[in-house]
């Protein structure tokens, strides 16, 4: 009992300052969420209830940076499970030596990197008239008098790239991981009974790294769903409103226009949409395979 | 399977990693190259290097305070988070608490909230304050979204240490919190270093925190090299030698922790 009591003690700072620094501020927004608390439009501040909740539900600008987000979420997501299924397959049949090692950890650089350096970095390289990408595109006939960042179709595709960049070294990396620990038997009788190629890879390695690949898709969906970092640095939105996603609309209602009732709210739904769907996707999904039942 | 597929597999790999590697590449280069050297439509390869980028960009713009605001950021929150994490990550793995298989979920949920949720009531509670703009605050919001991550790491490396040291410590009368930190503290020193780079490189790189918790007295390197960017007449050497500093550290960090890169990406769930 004693020892018991001494454990809660050791867990209760971490546990308060959690409280304190993350739930408290969650607290505090939905009190926001319910008031019309405004910097550029002065006035007493009040409890409106729920007129922000239904502005929002009534803001054609939420279904429209929902949409975009989806537009960049789903491909980028897409793009980083395939390939990162088929370049950890290919580092798997490579073995464990010391040069796939080096290649890997070249490889993995991204990982490592700042959201900021990287948005940076392919924000130049695509420039509409300096960047080196940009200027392999148009001689290979691509990019006939457009640009990625200032074209208003192109500019989803560029996010999704530079998404694709940064993760899928990430993804690649745990796919691997999670391979090279299959059981060694495992893969040994596999071979001896003639298992090759695909059809390997279909029935002995994808079902063993499954729950591993469940992981690994949710904390990319939480994270794609918040997209924000690069789209602040590279186009703000823009152009137009053409990469306007649901987290960087949040940004502006917070942070520019100073709606600070109204943020509040849709930061809020932001976080029900996340929290519910990965609830669910726990219970009926991953469950199965990572708690096993 | 046969040499020549393993042949084919690995120039494909090859040929992919450095295609891919190429955007950092092309930074590198461009941080040493004249501003004229960069603002050329058809892309210069060849040219004569230069280090005026890293000289103007520390030297004239500043940004040696940037790099001292973003150490002493980086750092307070490796102590902060370390510090608090490591008992809980001891309890966690020699105790059976009520609850504790919902970390999992408890960790996802602290990664959950939208950014600008938790900033907003933050900056009106911190300026109402004069808290705003510290270096304070920004470690405060790193150490939070690093402590779940860091308890469950550790725990990891806990687990490693057989039981019977603690058992024996708690039979000589040693209360947890002595045992914790006198005998099994010394014994996961590596685990514990290898959890503060972690958090070292996260806070380190962090971007939408310490933009929108600063102004211009505690603004962080990422930070400050996005606001670079202007719309006439963009600096990209200088942009791209801040970067290539920035990036540094954190690529030495990379390199030591190469062979626990997995293990701190999945949580500890893999060993790698």
């Amino acid at each position: 009992m004693r020892k018991e009591t001494f454990g809660w003690m050791l867990v209760l700072p971490s546990f308060m300052y959690l409280m304190g620094v993350i739930v408290v501020p969650w607290i505090y927004s939905i009190y926001l969420s319910f008031t019309n608390l405004s910097y550029t439009s002065p006035g007493i501040v009040s409890f409106v209830w729920d007129t922000n909740f239904i502005k929002m539900f009534d803001d054609p600008k939420i279904y429209a940076s929902i949409g975009k987000t989806a537009m960049i979420m789903v491909p980028a997501i897409v793009l980083q499970m395939l390939f990162g299924l088929f370049i950890a397959w290919g580092l798997y049949t490579l073995g464990t030596s010391a040069k796939v090692r080096i290649l890997t950890t070249i490889y993995v650089l991204p990982i490592v990197m700042s959201s900021s350096v990287i948005a940076l970095t392919w924000y130049f390289i695509l420039h509409s008239e300096y960047g080196v990408l940009t200027y392999l595109l148009r001689s290979f006939g691509l990019l006939k008098g457009v640009s990625v960042w200032s074209d208003p179709n192109l500019v989803i595709f560029g996010y999704v790239l530079v998404d694709t960049w940064q993760w899928l070294p990430f993804v690649t990396l745990l796919f691997w991981a999670g391979m090279n620990a299959i059981p060694r038997d495992l893969v040994e009788s596999a071979n001896v009974d003639g298992a090759k190629g695909f059809y390997f890879f279909r029935k002995v390695i994808f079902p063993s790294i499954l729950p591993l690949f469940a992981v690994v898709l949710l904390l990319r969906g939480m994270d794609t769903f918040k997209i924000i970092d690069p789209i602040i640095i590279i186009t703000y939105g823009g152009p137009g409103d053409a990469s306007e996603t649901l987290h960087f609309f949040n940004y502006r209602e917070a942070f520019r226009l100073w709606n600070i009732g109204y943020a509040s709210t849709i930061g809020l739904f932001i976080f029900f949409v996340v929290e519910i769907a990965c609830a669910l996707y726990v219970k009926f999904f991953m469950a199965k395979y990572v708690y096993g039942g | 399977m046969g040499r020549k597929v393993i042949y084919i597999v690995a120039t494909v790999l090859v040929a992919f990693i450095i295609i891919n590697i190429f955007p950092f590449l092309w930074l590198v280069i461009t941080s040493f190259k004249t501003r004229a050297d960069t603002l050329t439509t058809v892309p210069k390869l060849f040219f004569e290097p230069t280090f005026s980028n890293y000289i103007s960009a520390f030297a004239e713009r500043g940004f040696t305070v940037y790099l001292v605001n973003s150490l002493i950021i980086a750092l307070g929150t490796t102590a902060l988070t370390v510090l608090l994490a490591f008992p809980a990550a001891y309890v966690f793995s020699r105790m059976k608490l009520k609850g504790d298989n919902h970390m999992f979920f408890v960790i996802l949920t602290t990664r959950m909230g939208p950014g600008v949720l938790v900033a907003v009531p933050i900056f009106l509670m911190f300026s109402s304050l004069g808290l705003w703009d510290t270096h304070f605050v920004v470690i405060l919001l790193h150490t939070a979204f690093n402590l779940a991550f860091a308890i469950w790491l550790i725990k990891g490396f806990i687990d490693d240490v057989p039981r019977d040291l603690d058992e024996a410590a708690w039979l000589d009368k040693l209360n947890p919190l002595k045992t914790a930190f006198r005998i099994i503290m010394p014994l996961c020193g590596p685990g514990i270093a290898i959890t503060a780079l972690f958090v070292f490189v996260m806070s380190w790189n962090e971007f939408l925190y310490a933009l929108l918790l600063t102004g211009n007295k505690a603004k962080t390197l990422p930070v400050a090299i996005a606001g670079l960017v202007t719309p006439h007449g963009t600096l990209w050497g200088q942009i791209a030698a801040v970067a290539v500093l920035t990036s540094i550290p954190v690529l030495l960090t990379a390199y030591l922790l190469q062979r626990y890169i997995v293990r701190g990406l999945t949580f500890g769930a893999i060993k790698g």
